[in-house]
């Protein structure tokens, strides 16, 4: 097995669930810009518009074949998109996002051979079930973040992550991730490796500055 | 912090409110990467590109491994010059400790979140939990907190992500059109011939293949900070994501 944590992962996700709870520290009294809100509680923060963990989920994965019965595609990018973290598992069965692997797998002439498949008729549900768990994760205590996914991927060298740096070709990865394989017979990509506007920098703010 | 459980309710009341059997419009739109301009047409993300994310980046500084590093980058194609954040949106970037990535108690979610007034030139003020603070003006650097923990950039930037898009739909319109009419198994797979995946790959990685968002910018957010401001001990490991809320 080559990745156990994915593993790992699902039972923690089916036991637990996702802990969105907020936090209990003392406010500190500090000077709020005058944009409403007397103190630091948050009671400004309103209805999510929003939101993305691992890229190219929202896109890759929720419905991009129109495949849901009754629902466009950006319909179902609306619902994932508005979603409490308590509602993301629902996203996981056919024919949200294991449907959409299903497709994904296909693509290079074997179905099955996707990280994670199953047997059975919950073959894509335990990958799904991972995914829809939609943050990065990090391992704080290692320094080198080279590798996305390193952490659901099991390596013990890299932090995860997702870093902007020229080495995170992000699209390709996950392409080959969905067509599957280990490592896949013939590897996908789109053709653009790099950033032709030139590489993040390592110093804050990171980011070039407009072009 | 008991209005901002409440909000978090809310959003779930929402949520609910927005379950997949939920009727909306159905207008479409395209295909976009890698986070940008995904939902119909005529909500709030599409109609107000400034709350509309368009990545999140998180990774360990390289030299010490003290400090965080977090990039949220949201307007599609932003004008370098006169676009702005919304003071009606709220940028929040969530992070929980866990002990491990399959841990089953992660700690409780320390937010940082930011916000923007609509003055010329506009400012900004990000907190992080409710332990640390800052408050600057947009495009703008230096800005960091008294404890030294905590710093943050806002301002219009490069677009950082790469890829062909059109490529990439073209492959994803293909993929669907095979999917639909082929032969699929019982748990929903279509096994492509020889033809339909070389029909796929080429799709994929056109020549010459062009990044679609080359010299694009968006309205980034980047932000520094020391890890023990959101982990906890024996917690080591972070689940990051982002949203856009409105703001109340």
């Amino acid at each position: 097995m080559r990745f156990p944590l994915l593993f790992g992962l699902l039972s923690s996700v089916i036991l637990s669930g996702c802990n969105s709870a907020g936090t209990e520290t003392p406010e500190l009294g500090m000077p709020i810009l005058d944009l409403g809100a007397p103190s630091m509680d948050l009671t400004f923060v309103g209805q999510q518009i929003d939101r993305v963990g691992r890229p190219l989920i929202n896109l890759f994965l929720t419905d991009p074949f129109d495949l849901v019965g009754g629902m466009t595609t950006p319909q179902v990018q609306d619902a994932y998109n508005a979603a409490a973290s308590t509602g993301w598992s629902s996203f996981a069965p056919r024919p949200y996002i294991a449907e959409s692997l299903a497709a994904w797998d296909g693509i290079d002439g074997t179905c099955g051979n996707q990280v994670l498949a199953g047997s059975g008729a919950t073959r894509y549900v335990p990958f799904s079930t991972v995914l829809t768990q939609d943050y990065l994760l990090l391992e704080t205590s290692k320094t080198s973040c080279q590798r996305y996914l390193a952490v659901e991927l099991n390596d013990p060298n890299e932090c995860g992550g997702r870093s902007p740096f020229v080495s995170a070709n992000v699209v390709d990865a996950t392409l080959n991730l969905l067509q599957g394989g280990n490592p896949p017979v013939i590897a996908i990509g789109q053709g653009v490796t790099s950033d032709p506007d030139g590489n993040p920098s390592q110093n804050f703010p990171f980011l070039l500055p407009p072009l | 912090m008991i209005g901002y459980i409440r909000a978090m309710k809310n959003w779930r009341l929402c949520a609910a409110a927005l379950s997949l059997s939920g009727s909306l419009s159905l207008l479409t739109t395209a295909a976009q990467a890698s986070d940008r301009q995904d939902g119909t047409t005529g909500t709030t993300l599409n109609v107000d590109p400034s709350g509309d994310i368009v990545d999140l980046f998180a990774w360990m500084e390289p030299i010490q491994g003290q400090r965080l590093q977090l990039v949220l980058t949201v307007f599609p194609n932003a004008d370098k010059t006169t676009s702005r954040f919304s003071n009606q949106t709220v940028y929040v970037i969530h992070t929980a400790a866990r002990a491990s990535a399959t841990d089953p108690n992660p700690a409780p979610e320390v937010p940082i979140v930011c916000r923007f007034n609509n003055q010329i030139p506009q400012e900004f003020e990000c907190l992080v939990g409710q332990v640390d603070y800052i408050r600057a003006a947009v495009g703008t650097s230096g800005n960091v907190s008294s404890s030294g923990k905590f710093q943050v950039f806002a301002g219009p930037r490069n677009d950082p992500f790469f890829m062909n898009t059109s490529g990439t739909s073209n492959a994803i319109s293909n993929i669907a059109s095979t999917v639909k009419s082929g032969a699929r198994d019982a748990q929903g797979c279509h096994a492509f011939s020889t033809l339909e995946q070389v029909t796929v790959r080429q799709m994929l990685n056109p020549i010459p293949s062009m990044d679609s968002y080359r010299t694009q910018h968006v309205l980034g957010i980047s932000i520094s900070v020391d890890k023990s401001l959101l982990i906890q001990p024996g917690k080591t490991m972070l689940s990051v994501w982002a949203s856009t809320n409105t703001a109340l």
